[in-house]
């Protein structure tokens, strides 16, 4: 799945991190305003200083991965949630840092036990341990075999404590004293309190009375099977081709998991319609959940996700290379240029292990009658005679089929992780500008 | 935006997170530069006093000069103290702030 940043998102970028970072440095800033306390050493003050900055950072944690649509239309969701993992390990470091300073200057060691102690300290080690279980089990849930619910329950439980246990612990602190800095600690904490909320109870909630039910379920081969759904006595959703949505299976859309899905169907048509959904079966949801769903079982779904449509790039043509369920957003892709009459070229690297592996092949065929499209597929073992590349998608196999303008197409990336990896490198090596190279990860944890 | 970016992105804003917290540390755990004593009653700077009460007949150099030997500052400034009341020509608080000038450095460095 994947979505694609577009160029105004690009630009967005040195202002919401100077954004960012004006929110987390705020209680800092009015901390040093305040003026210099009698006496503190230099290590007693930097471990007051981090623990400063860690709070806020972890009070904005929820707000990156709250589904805010005005900020994931500019940076895309992966980033999002990339930023949150990388920010989350950050904000343990230095969490942890501002717990041993004040342990080595002065609390001592007992200070880091939640069990031992004053309410101060007690409330900052309790955030300081709920912060390693939370990084622990994100970073190693496989390892650890959590289930993703598990895992969400345990992320959501840890982080409401977390957020409490800090404000205790800042305002226990006599860091807060003053009317100014509690107001803002406070603000910090109801903001927190709030994208929580709106994220596990507002949106669900508007899921919840914008129900969708199911009109197919249809078996592509492969293991990979297309839902049909449609709006449920509610008005539907409008998309653009690369976009995805959150979908949900369950009885209810509340504090159960919701999987991001790219639309696979035709987005120029008319508002309020059927959207199709192209699932591979890799998991326990998409794997046994997915078969067993029937003509008008009701599903919730929030959405759409995601940035442009390549008919915002003005280029000669489009390159696009999947791997596996990543041919996905690239049918959308394909449908939609021709609905709405795009006929620039297009070249469509499908890699898998063999044409077995492959689903919409019949399609795909058609569609290169209708569109200015190459098909190339891209095999491990292919058969003998077949026409088809055997191997990886490479930079000499992407130079055999393309035009010598390559650099001026755009590039779609949508597969495996390490097959993605890999495009990426040698699009670049092969003089493929950054900006003309998309692609969007949701492996997170 | 690209993995890697975000990546560099995010060690680079903790980075300066550390940075702007080891400024706040440094800031906070240096003393402030000590400022020339105010005379109380009239916000004089003791250059200002010492002009104003003594400069007709002494010179603050001359004075600060000869002071500048005495190893037991306090001692030093406790007596110009006592003397300084006994000569009659300023109050007890400007007297505090005149001896505090002279031995301690003050005239010497012209502050």
């Amino acid at each position: 799945m994947r979505l694609i940043p577009g160029r105004a998102g690009r630009r967005a970028v040195p202002f919401l991190v100077v954004l960012y970072a004006s929110v987390v440095l705020l209680p800092l800033a009015l901390a040093a305003f305040q003026g210099r306390p009698a006496g503190p050493g230099f290590g007693m003050a930097f471990g007051a200083a981090i623990g400063l900055i860690a709070f806020p950072l972890i009070a904005v944690q929820l707000g990156l991965v709250a589904r805010l649509k005005s900020v994931s239309r500019m940076l895309g969701v992966d980033a999002l949630l990339q930023f949150h993992r990388a920010m989350g390990c950050a904000a343990l470091a230095l969490a942890a840092a501002h717990a041993l300073l004040f342990a080595w200057h002065g609390t001592g060691v007992s200070s880091l036990s939640p069990l031992r102690g004053g309410a101060l300290t007690r409330t900052g080690a309790l955030a300081l341990w709920l912060l390693v279980l939370l990084v622990v089990t994100s970073l190693a849930r496989r390892r650890l075999r959590l289930s993703y619910e598990t895992w969400n329950l345990l992320h959501l439980l840890a982080a409401l404590g977390i957020v409490g246990a800090m404000l205790a612990h800042v305002l226990l602190a006599g860091g807060a004293a003053a009317p100014l800095a509690r107001g803002v600690f406070m603000g910090y904490a109801t903001a927190a309190g709030a994208m929580l909320a709106w994220h596990r109870l507002g949106r669900p909630a508007l899921m919840w009375f914008s129900p969708w039910v199911v009109a197919e379920n249809r078996d592509e081969g492969a293991d990979t099977r297309t839902l049909r759904v449609c709006p449920d006595g509610q008005p539907g959703i409008g998309f653009q081709d690369g976009q995805f949505a959150w979908l949900c299976t369950a009885r209810q859309p509340f504090f159960t998991q919701q999987h991001p899905v790219t639309i696979s169907c035709s987005a120029s048509r008319e508002v309020g319609g059927c959207l199709e959904f192209t699932i591979k079966a890799l998991g326990d949801w998409s794997g046994r959940v997915v078969p067993s769903l029937a003509n008008g079982d009701r599903i919730w779904l929030d959405g759409p996700y995601g940035a442009v449509s390549p008919a915002r790039f003005d280029c000669p043509g489009l390159v696009l290379i999947a791997g596996g369920i990543g041919i996905s957003p690239m049918r959308s892709i394909l449908l939609t240029m021709r609905d709405s009459g795009d006929r620039r070229s297009v070249y469509l690297f499908y890699a898998a292990n063999d044409r077995s592996r492959t689903v919409f092949a019949g399609e795909l065929e058609s569609l290169t009658r209708e569109l200015d499209l190459s098909l190339v597929y891209v095999l491990e073992e292919p058969a003998p005679g077949s026409g088809d590349e055997s191997g990886y998608v490479s930079a000499d196999l992407m130079r055999r089929h393309l035009p010598d303008d390559f650099p001026r197409f755009h590039y779609f990336v949508c597969g495996p992780v390490p097959m993605m990896k890999s495009v990426d490198r040698q699009l670049l090596a092969m003089g493929v500008p950054e900006s003309h190279v998309h692609s969007e990860r949701f492996d997170v944890v | 935006m690209r993995p890697a970016r975000v990546t560099h992105l995010a060690m680079a804003i903790s980075a300066g997170f550390v940075l702007a917290a080891g400024v706040f540390a440094w800031y906070v755990s240096t003393p402030p530069m000590p400022k020339a004593p105010m005379t109380s009653a009239t916000g004089e700077t003791p250059a200002a006093l010492f002009a104003r009460r003594c400069a007709r007949c002494h010179e603050a150099e001359v004075l600060a000069a000869a002071l500048r030997g005495r190893t037991e500052r306090d001692r030093a400034r406790a007596e110009l103290r006592a003397f300084l009341d006994g000569h009659g020509h300023a109050t007890p608080e400007e007297n505090r702030v005149l001896a505090d000038f002279l031995v301690g450095g003050g005239a010497a460095d012209g502050r």
